[in-house]
């Protein structure tokens, strides 16, 4: 009974009714299969890994306390969670009231050490997710929300609306308007990149 | 990232790899899993126990009804048939016979000074108007019959007896006790359940007979100028 639990045959739907019956088996297999995206929320969301990792515990607690008031009609149990998982980021971020970046200080090093083949070409790619990570983290909370809800996560309109306890045109309007955003920054940045590679070698190295 | 951003395939491999690359570490993962696992058994003991508290709740409710029941019907008898019926029956005059050191104002309170002697063997020969009065004693009080005073019997109710206090009945059983003459504002005399007409004003002189347990059993007006509503 728990390789069909965690082998992925049982719905998250059952496993929340099993957990719901004191089903302690059940609660280990939906924690397996969907830390990953609590984490990923809380982690996009507030920069921390420390803070993720609090953040990923006190939502399966939420699920263990509150797996009762989970209603299948209203969203998947994966937008549920995901909706948790965003919840209690901004409750951190409201009491811890800063963000810290990941690696930040390991972008503005990489920044002046690295010396590109091609100073003119793209940006490489890995630097490119982590410019990205970090214009995510720069954008207002409500753009945020949507970002890492939709084109992280992969939810429905209809989902993340569920999840942000919003309509599905805010949803998108937002969305919108938040890659947009990311969009602005990302050139920013590029024109940045290309300005800097195009300074004498001997000045980058300074 | 191009202007057209949501067509922009760079942007949606970008995120795809962020994605990817966001992970917790298995370690991490693990104990995280541990301390939730702890926190599910407990929260099992938890809520088991409280659906057999709510199953078996209305068993309870119905005995702590019927103990509420018994506790205020004997508590009834006992403010019926309590020696503090004893007190209350005996006139004012026997009561304040031994006051040694006691100042009386002038008025018709000044009758206590000339009460005649209380006759030995009474339960409440020691008893005394004054401020530290002798103790009652205890056992002739406790094991005396129950005896209805006239006055209750009839419904009449002497002017200046001992009348019990509100929740007087749901104290322990008064065995001894101490009758201490105070001097009230009127204001808190409704509290010992006596009500002062509006007229009165000054501070009133009252008994209060005080249990074994510091606890007020009864109270009676001194003043006899004032007059109460009870």
């Amino acid at each position: 009974m728990t390789d069909e639990l965690h082998g992925g045959s049982v719905a998250d739907e059952a496993l929340i009714a099993r957990i719901v019956a004191g089903d302690e088996a059940a609660f280990t297999a939906l924690f397996r299969r969907r830390q990953p995206d609590v984490y990923r929320v809380a982690l996009l969301m507030t920069g921390s890994r420390a803070t993720a990792e609090d953040v990923t515990q006190e939502v399966f607690l939420v699920v263990m306390r509150e797996a009762a008031r989970y209603e299948p009609g209203r969203s998947t149990v994966k937008a549920w969670l995901c909706g948790i998982s965003r919840n209690q980021a901004r409750r951190r971020l409201e009491r811890d009231r800063r963000i810290e970046p990941i690696g930040e200080d390991r972008e503005r090093e990489s920044a002046h050490a690295v010396v590109h083949p091609d100073p003119i070409g793209d940006l490489d790619h890995t630097e490119q997710v982590q410019a990205l990570r970090q214009a995510i983290l720069r954008l207002p909370l409500r753009y945020r929300d949507v970002v890492v809800l939709c084109d992280l996560e992969e939810l429905s309109y209809v989902d993340a609306a569920a999840a942000l306890d919003c309509a599905v045109g805010t949803v998108r309007s937002r969305l919108h308007r938040a890659r947009a955003l990311l969009a602005a920054k990302m050139r920013s940045r590029r024109a940045a990149g290309i300005a800097g590679a195009a300074q004498p070698i001997s000045r980058c190295l300074a | 990232m191009s202007a057209d951003y949501e067509h922009d395939a760079s942007y949606f491999d970008a995120v795809r790899t962020l994605k990817d690359s966001v992970r917790l570490a298995p370690e991490r993962a693990a104990d995280i899993e541990r301390k939730l696992g702890k926190a599910f058994a407990t929260h099992l003991v938890h809520t088991r126990g409280m659906k057999r508290v709510e199953s078996g709740s209305w068993r309870w409710i119905a005995a702590a009804a019927a103990l509420v029941l018994v506790a205020a019907s004997v508590g009834v008898w006992r403010e019926r048939a309590i020696p503090l019926d004893h007190v209350m029956d005996t006139p004012r005059s026997r009561l304040d016979a031994k006051q040694p050191g006691t100042s009386h104002p002038s008025g018709p309170s000044s009758a206590h000074a000339d009460a005649p002697h209380t006759p030995p063997g009474s339960a409440i020969s020691a008893a005394a108007g004054a401020r530290n009065s002798d103790r009652v004693q205890t056992a002739a009080v406790a094991a005396r019959p129950r005896h209805v005073p006239e006055a209750a019997r009839t419904g009449v109710i002497q002017p200046a007896g001992f009348v019990a206090v509100p929740g007087a009945a749901s104290l322990p059983q008064f065995e001894s006790g101490t009758i201490v003459r105070l001097e009230l504002p009127v204001s808190v005399l409704p509290e010992y359940g006596v009500d002062i007409f509006p007229a009165a004003g000054q501070p009133v002189e009252a008994d209060v007979l005080v249990g074994q347990d510091g606890q007020a059993r009864a109270i009676r007006l001194v003043t006899q100028s004032v007059r109460s509503s009870q």
